[in-house]
């Protein structure tokens, strides 16, 4: 007889399995060369069996790297410049290695703290890979030192926090009890603190992404406090109903994306929300101008993209927004130079 | 046949391969570059890119009708990769060339081509259909594509314009090709004829890449390619080499129009593209272009027509439908 309908996946399993797109796009976009990271493979199960995205994918995964990377290392720089040290949440993490690649890089010592928060399914699973590759515990040194709690959801290490959540529920029940258990607070509210939220505020509602951010807001707020959001939006034309069909059919929404295409009025959100300054960029944007034109040049050799218009139309419709608030004006005058920076005119195409 | 694949039927393998291997008994003999005249009483119809789109070329197919000794129909280029019916396209194609090799004409374009078809979808779609062996028959035969078409009308132009550009007898004459023209002023038709195609990719330069992937732009001169092969060629080089060449205009594809067609450089360089709205997306119309024997021009556009549930690139290793950065 027929076997039974598989069941439809419920919408929760649906979101935890968008860290799947995003941890082989980046996965393919570091066999293919565009990329470096000696984590990656650690965090996919059988990295080696996965086939390689198409170009446009690995291109549009490098823009977005090399930007989000290079206002991570601005965050440390300026902090290191301010001569106090800084810490990274990072929410929705799922298989990012971005805790490893700065504690193997120059500026790991700026870093106090990186807490990384996702479902407890996820955090699970990460929580097992980092046990048992050695790659991962590496950095730890002394493997005594990673200790795992709550049944194996969440994982300590003296400056790295793995914390399962959903964070759609009301911060002040899960962040506050997390972030500032009884045994004390993991984060330090006095330290400049950056927020990234990578493809992760876009999946729940605008209420609950916001009330996340207001209450990083009050708790860090006697320091600096950045923010960086990558996420999708503008996605009422034809391009976007592509994107939502192949997302609704793969039992995934997006209450939280911006309608109107045109990115500037995505800081109006941050800049409600309390932040001082807010910018947003497309990645197309970033890819044009923002980007070293000589690792753009690099790249350009690795494949052979067919056409240009179909990059550019996947490219508009994602966004980094960086948001900042400086609380006292002696920090601000080295803080507002955390922004991307132009590396090339635009030029004049169409 | 035609109701088979519409209805989602794959055709026995001993049948592609007959299709195939008829279609290139004739593309075989064919020159890289081919020449139509175009008597009294026929047309031409030149159709643009359809990226496997098979919906919508099987309404265009009800628009031009199929090739018969007073119609003819030239594709050209870009039948395969990106829309997920790639193999029901070439085939119906194929079929048609194989049954009225005098009647149906088709130009290679850059994604009749190996590293297209790896990452575009049609190696992936042709060897989940048919089979390994089948894919490389088809990167063979892929080779025999003429280059371009040279479609010459038979009779003097029914309106003079001291502007056009003439045949040495006087007619109007088109160079069809995929992508466009050159780096270089000094090429002549003869240069294109004498190809040697047979068994070669287009490669990343030279004339046979260049006819496949170059782009006209709005400004004098030449530029670089914004695909990073090949180059983007001016009005004042179209106009040069149909000048040298004796030839009225060409007629290209190789881009999206949002009408489906574009009348660029004065009138010396139009593209058609055929596939509408494109990988579902563009929401473009399709266009195709009707040829008789005074070399008048009249275009005719279309729309997308709907199609099975399957999505562009769903044979593509690891397939972009779904996927999200």
């Amino acid at each position: 007889m027929f076997p039974p309908p598989s069941k439809p996946q419920d919408a929760d399993s649906s979101i935890r399995l968008t860290d799947n797109d995003a941890a082989l796009a980046r996965l393919s976009a570091v066999q293919k060369g565009y990329l470096s990271d000696p984590f990656i493979r650690s965090l996919v199960p059988r990295a080696h069996l996965q086939p390689s995205r198409p170009p446009l994918i690995n291109v549009g995964t490098f823009v977005r790297t090399v930007a989000i990377d290079d206002l991570v290392e601005q965050w440390l720089s300026i902090s290191s410049e301010t001569g106090t040290k800084c810490q990274i949440v990072s929410l929705g993490a799922g298989s990012d290695t971005r805790f490893w690649r700065i504690a193997t890089g120059p500026l790991k010592d700026q870093l106090a703290a990186y807490v990384e928060i996702d479902f407890p399914e996820v955090t699970t699973k990460k929580a097992m890979a980092i046990k048992k590759s050695k790659d991962l515990t590496a950095i730890f040194g002394d493997s005594n030192q990673i200790k795992l709690a709550q049944g194996g959801v969440c994982l300590h290490a003296p400056n790295y926090h793995l914390l399962g959540a959903d964070l759609r529920k009301s911060p002040s029940e899960t962040l506050g009890s997390l972030i500032s258990p009884e045994s004390g607070s993991l984060l330090d509210p006095s330290l400049p603190t950056l927020l990234l939220c990578e493809c992760v505020l876009v999946y729940m509602s605008l209420a609950e992404s916001s009330a996340i951010l207001q209450w990083f807001g009050t708790y860090f707020k006697e320091s600096v406090l950045g923010c960086v959001v990558y996420e999708m939006f503008g996605l009422d034309d034809a391009f976007g109903r592509v994107m939502v069909n192949n997302l609704k059919s793969r039992n995934v929404t997006l209450p939280g994306a911006e309608h109107s295409p045109d990115a500037s009025v995505l800081p109006k959100r941050f800049l409600d929300l309390g932040f001082t300054t807010s910018r947003a960029l497309t990645l197309r944007e970033i890819r044009r101008a923002y980007v070293d034109p000589k690792e753009l040049e690099r790249i350009s050799g690795l494949e052979m993209l067919d056409e240009v218009e179909e990059l550019e139309l996947v490219l508009q419709h994602y966004a980094i927004i960086s948001s900042l608030t400086v609380p006292n004006r002696e920090d601000s005058r080295l803080w507002t130079r955390w922004v991307l920076k132009q590396k090339q005119s635009q030029s004049n195409e169409d | 046949m035609l109701e088979w694949f519409k209805s989602g039927k794959s055709l026995p393998k001993r049948y592609v391969w007959e299709i195939v291997l008829g279609a290139y008994e004739h593309f075989s003999k064919e020159e890289s570059l081919v020449d139509v005249d175009v008597e009294d009483g026929v047309t031409i119809d030149v159709i643009g890119d359809v990226h496997g789109q098979f919906y919508d070329l099987l309404h265009l197919y009800s628009l031009t009708g199929e090739p018969s000794d007073k119609h003819y129909l030239l594709m050209n280029g870009d039948l395969v990769d990106r829309g997920s019916w790639s193999i029901e396209v070439i085939l119906t194609a194929f079929a048609y060339k194989w049954l009225y090799p005098k009647f149906m004409y088709i130009n290679r374009g850059n994604h009749e081509a190996k590293d297209m078809n790896s990452t575009y979808g049609f190696e992936g779609e042709a060897k989940h259909k048919h089979g390994d062996q089948t894919y490389k028959l088809f990167a063979h035969v892929f080779t025999t594509l003429p280059l371009a078409t040279l479609v010459s009308a038979t009779k003097p132009p029914n309106v003079k314009n001291s502007k056009d550009i003439l045949s040495p007898e006087g007619r109007k004459r088109f160079f069809i090709v995929h992508g466009g023209l050159f780096s270089k002023d000094e090429v002549t038709l003869e240069d294109i004829r004498k190809i040697d195609r047979v068994g070669k990719q287009p490669g990343t330069s030279g004339l046979m890449c260049e006819l496949l992937w170059t782009d006209p732009q709005e400004m004098p001169g030449r530029g670089p390619s914004k695909r990073g092969v090949g180059i983007a060629f001016g009005p004042d080089v179209t106009k040069r080499w149909c000048t040298l060449n004796g030839v009225s205009g060409i007629i290209r594809s190789h881009e999206v129009r949002q009408d489906g067609y574009q009348i660029e450089h004065d009138g010396l360089c139009t593209t058609v593209f055929s596939a509408p709205n494109y990988v579902d997306q563009a929401g473009n119309k399709g266009a195709f272009i009707r040829i008789d024997s005074t070399g008048h021009q009249e275009y005719s556009q279309f729309e997308a027509k709907p199609h099975p549930p399957i999505k562009p690139m769903a044979y593509v290793q690891g397939g972009l439908g779904n996927m999200m950065m």
